[in-house]
């Protein structure tokens, strides 16, 4: 008996000492081999034809399967991928023509994955396709803004001229609204139902969908995973050392940490774990894995709904900036990596101004709140909180997505913090298909609403906080002015630098507007969100970038195991 | 019975037909409307678009003839295009049904066969050790949260377990989530690496079931030995076994079937939160993706084919009732 004991402690003793051993030299290596990677995804992506992808995590595939013409890099600068050249004034591939354009550009030579060559007619294609009304693509931004594509030497050859009906400052970020898609696969699914052609296996049988880039599908799971392969030596990207990459659709976030931490995943992209799963993970990583927190375009942020009489006032909408401890908020909530924001464009753009020039700061000063609201008027009541000449109660209503963890526990703050300076806050939430399609776009919220904008390096304040971007009836309910602020300084500098294609004079234009923002603040700047991803330190090149456009695959084909 | 059944049959027709009405009303007059939500979540889009968009998919048109659409293309076995899946909803749908049979079916005998012999011995056995241990243990399972059941068991055999470090043995880590090994396909590699995936999401819905079922069938059979009929079997000096096998069991699954044949529509329902734990593509989760992407044609199709799996299951209930239970006769 006494000898069975001994032998059953030893066991038990070794699995003990197993089961706590760390498991580096496992889930350090690649899951699937030193050719291949596998990614964590939250989202599948929805289709695979660049006309008809609405999610980022088909964006974020897609770059693998198609050259875009022009693409940015992870510090967000412009260079020609797809095309021999940017078109610029200097030299005159850049040409006004009063209130008219035209770009000329020239695509490098490349085939489709079928052997076909990538021709001006392709991109024709795609151009009129967008333009026919019954075709179901859902942006036609840049299509309504040119009037014509021409094949200058011919419908096989690759240069190409576009005339636009006006001018666009950011005509040189993209050559047509969706580039090129190989005309041979699609025009038959065109002609036969126009309003049909977001139904054709294009785009999600791989055996339809080739594209121009590194990368060709060869596996699509539904629900389950995605499998790409390199097509081989690719005339603009050579022969990528990662032959396979594959996609696993994990929707549950905390199944993917366990994912990643089982090593079953070799890097989870920006479109997977939450931020404060990425502080988790990086606590946990133990040298397993890299974390990253790289700046994003996610600015949020609390609108002030300028027609509420007490908001109209600037001061008011001082005085709550100042009452509101933001740094201490990003600190304890986001252990400081998601900087706070001072004026509506995130530090990264370019337009804005270096050094924070000429941005007003609104630093945590209750003293300089109380001093504000004194003088808009307001006095404190019995109960504490502050009232004006009528005796009316400063009291408003704080929305936002009810179930967002971050923003209700941001919202119990500002509640708490506001309350010590006299304003009484009460908070309704409502859930986010209600809030976007009822509340905000129709301007329904009485006071403040805190949610995000998406931007993008393109992105300015034209619509966003111009006068005729107020949506209301007569409009459609179009525009994404929300707060209702009208300024004719704000308006003429947005409507100019959406115009401006000289980038330098965009920039100092935009300068403005953001400075001009932090003074009159429409809307009170929280923080900017950062993009996080996670990789096995092993997996070279890889990093979180999250830039409507461009995802961490940009850079796919410099991928390497180390 | 046949004319009950043709009766029921009859029946069924007004009510799937108010199930429909009432869920297309619901899915269609929910706010936010999905060509309405994209001019809030990309500025690019114009108004002018959305009236297109809502021309090209029938939007602008009223309610009642929206419906009568549907239900023209529905009855037709046309369950539309999904707009979030870009691919017909009967496609999605078949793939679905069947990775979800995959996995209920499996928990399902899993329960099962756990769940009745350790209900009966308990029953039999009542007040002993292993009473109290399946009474703790019924008590645990209809408790446990799924999800956070779903990520303990991924920890435990994914994540952390002592196989682990043995590089040699590290087949034997289970995988965290999915449903196979990308890039395997066929044959026998095919099944043992699609039982792999299977282990742990089955044991976790197993779990549940298990509980419910061990819980019936030891409460019912309590009830059935106390019978009269029982005690005139031991009398008559039949072998426990006998007593046990042909009298008090047979009875005391009646109750147990009902719920059993109950839940075999649920079983192509699927199981919404272990297949979104353990990134499992099947039914429950093809609903709440849709739900949540306001893909309301996918969402409906999966809605009414439920509707009309619990109508025909409750059906057959009744019938495995009457045809178990020679007291049941239905005119």
């Amino acid at each position: 008996m006494r000898a069975r004991w001994r032998w059953s402690s030893l066991l038990l003793a070794m699995l003990l000492t197993l089961s706590v051993l760390p498991l580096q030299n496992v889930a350090a290596q690649p899951a699937a081999g030193r050719d291949q990677v596998v990614l964590g995804m939250s989202q599948e992506p929805d289709f695979l034809n660049p006309m008809f992808a609405e999610m980022a995590a088909s964006v974020s595939v897609i770059s693998t399967l198609f050259t875009a013409d022009v693409q940015r890099d992870n510090t967000w600068k412009l260079f020609p991928q797809g095309v021999a050249y940017l078109p610029n004034l200097k030299d005159g591939t850049w040409k006004l023509d009063g209130d008219k354009m035209t770009l000329v550009w020239k695509v490098k030579p490349r085939t489709w994955s079928d052997g076909k060559a990538v021709t001006c007619a392709d991109y024709v294609f795609v151009h009129n396709a967008t333009r026919n009304e019954q075709v179901p693509v859902i942006v036609r931004d840049l299509t309504n803004r040119i009037s014509n594509i021409l094949c200058t030497k011919g419908a096989s050859g690759t240069d190409i001229t576009v005339n636009w009906k006006e001018r666009y400052a950011y005509a040189n970020v993209n050559m047509t609204e969706y580039g090129a898609l190989p005309r041979h696969v699609l025009e038959r699914f065109y002609r036969a139902n126009p309003s049909k052609l977001n139904e054709a296996p294009f785009g999600n049988d791989p055996k339809v969908t080739i594209g121009d880039g590194a990368y060709k599908l060869v596996e699509w799971r539904k629900g389950a995973s995605m499998t790409v392969e390199a097509v081989g030596n690719h005339p603009i990207f050579g022969a990528p050392k990662v032959k396979r990459i594959t996609w696993r659709f994990i929707p549950d976030t905390n199944s993917l940490v366990a994912n990643m931490l089982s090593g079953a995943l070799d890097a989870i992209g920006t479109i997977g774990i939450t931020f404060d799963q990425a502080l988790q993970l990086e606590r946990q990583a133990g040298g397993r894995f890299k974390v990253f927190f790289e700046p994003g375009l996610i600015w949020e942020h609390i609108d002030f709904n300028l027609d509420n009489p007490v908001l109209k006032d600037v001061r008011v909408r001082r005085a709550i900036a100042h009452a509101i401890n933001r740094e201490q908020m990003v600190q304890q909530l986001f252990a400081g990596k998601q900087p706070v924001s001072h004026t509506y464009l995130p530090p990264l753009h370019p337009g804005y101004p270096k050094n924070d020039q000429g941005i007003t700061k609104y630093p945590f000063d209750q003293a300089r709140a109380r001093a504000l609201l004194q003088e808009a008027g307001f006095t404190p009541g019995p109960d504490g909180v502050l009232r004006n000449a009528q005796g009316q109660r400063l009291a408003l209503e704080l929305n936002t997505t009810a179930g967002n963890r971050v923003r209700e526990q941001v919202e119990q703050i500002i509640q708490q913090q506001l309350r010590e300076v006299g304003i009484a806050i009460t908070i309704q939430n409502y859930p986010a298909r209600v809030y976007f399609g009822e509340i905000t776009n129709r301007r329904k919220f009485p006071a403040l609403a805190m949610y995000a904008w998406v931007f993008s390096p393109i992105s300015d304040c034209d619509q966003s906080y111009t006068s005729d971007g107020i949506p209301n009836e007569s409009n459609g309910w179009a525009g994404q002015n929300y707060p209702g602020y009208k300024n004719a300084e704000m308006d003429r500098a947005c409507k100019a630098a959406s115009r401006e294609v000289d980038e330098a004079k965009r920039n100092q234009l935009l300068t403005q507007t953001a400075q001009l923002f932090s003074q009159e603040i429409p809307a009170l700047p929280l923080y900017v969100r950062a993009s996080v991803a996670a990789a096995k330190p092993g997996l070279q090149g890889f990093t979180a970038v999250q830039l409507s456009g461009t995802y961490e695959t940009w850079n796919v084909h410099r991928w390497v195991w180390q | 019975m046949q004319r009950y059944i043709f009766r029921r049959l009859l029946q069924m027709i007004p009510i799937a037909l108010g199930i429909s009405v009432l869920m297309f009303s619901l899915l269609t007059l929910a706010p936010g409307d999905p060509v309405d939500l994209l001019i809030a979540s990309d500025p690019r889009v114009k108004p002018q678009d959305v009236a297109r968009l809502k021309r090209i998919y029938g939007l602008d048109q009223p309610i009642h003839i929206r419906y009568v659409k549907w239900l023209g293309r529905t009855v037709q076995g046309d369950l539309g295009f999904s707009r979030t899946y870009k691919e017909p909803v009967t496609h999605i749908m078949m793939d679905r049904i069947g990775n979800s049979l995959w996995l209920t079916v499996t928990a399902f005998f899993l329960a099962l066969l756990v769940a009745m012999p350790v209900g009966i011995y308990s029953a039999l056995h009542q007040y002993s050790f292993l009473d109290y241990f399946a009474t703790t243990f019924t008590f645990f399972g209809v408790s446990i949260p799924v999800f956070w059941f779903g990520i303990m068991m991924i920890y435990l055999f994914a994540v952390w377990h002592p196989w682990t470090v043995i590089p040699a043995a590290s087949w034997l880590m289970l995988p965290p989530g999915g449903i196979s090994t990308p890039g395997v396909t066929g044959g026998l590699p095919f099944y043992l690496d699609r039982l792999r995936y299977m282990l742990l999401p089955s044991i976790v819905l197993a779990l549940l079931s298990m509980a419910t079922y061990t819980r019936y069938t030891r409460s019912s059979m309590l009830e059935v030995i106390r019978q009269d009929y029982v005690r005139t079997a031991r009398s008559k000096g039949l072998a426990e076994r006998t007593v046990i096998n042909r009298h008090a069991l047979r009875n005391a699954l009646i109750p147990l079937v009902t719920i059993v044949a109950l839940s075999i529509s649920g079983l192509f329902a699927g199981a919404p939160i272990t297949e979104t734990v353990f990134a499992w593509p099947g039914v429950g989760r093809l609903l709440v993706d849709s739900v949540l992407a306001g893909d309301y044609v996918a969402a409906q199709a999966v809605l009414m084919f439920l509707a009309v799996l619990v109508l025909v299951f409750n059906l057959v209930a009744d019938i495995g009732y009457a045809l178990l239970d020679p007291r049941i006769r239905y005119d």
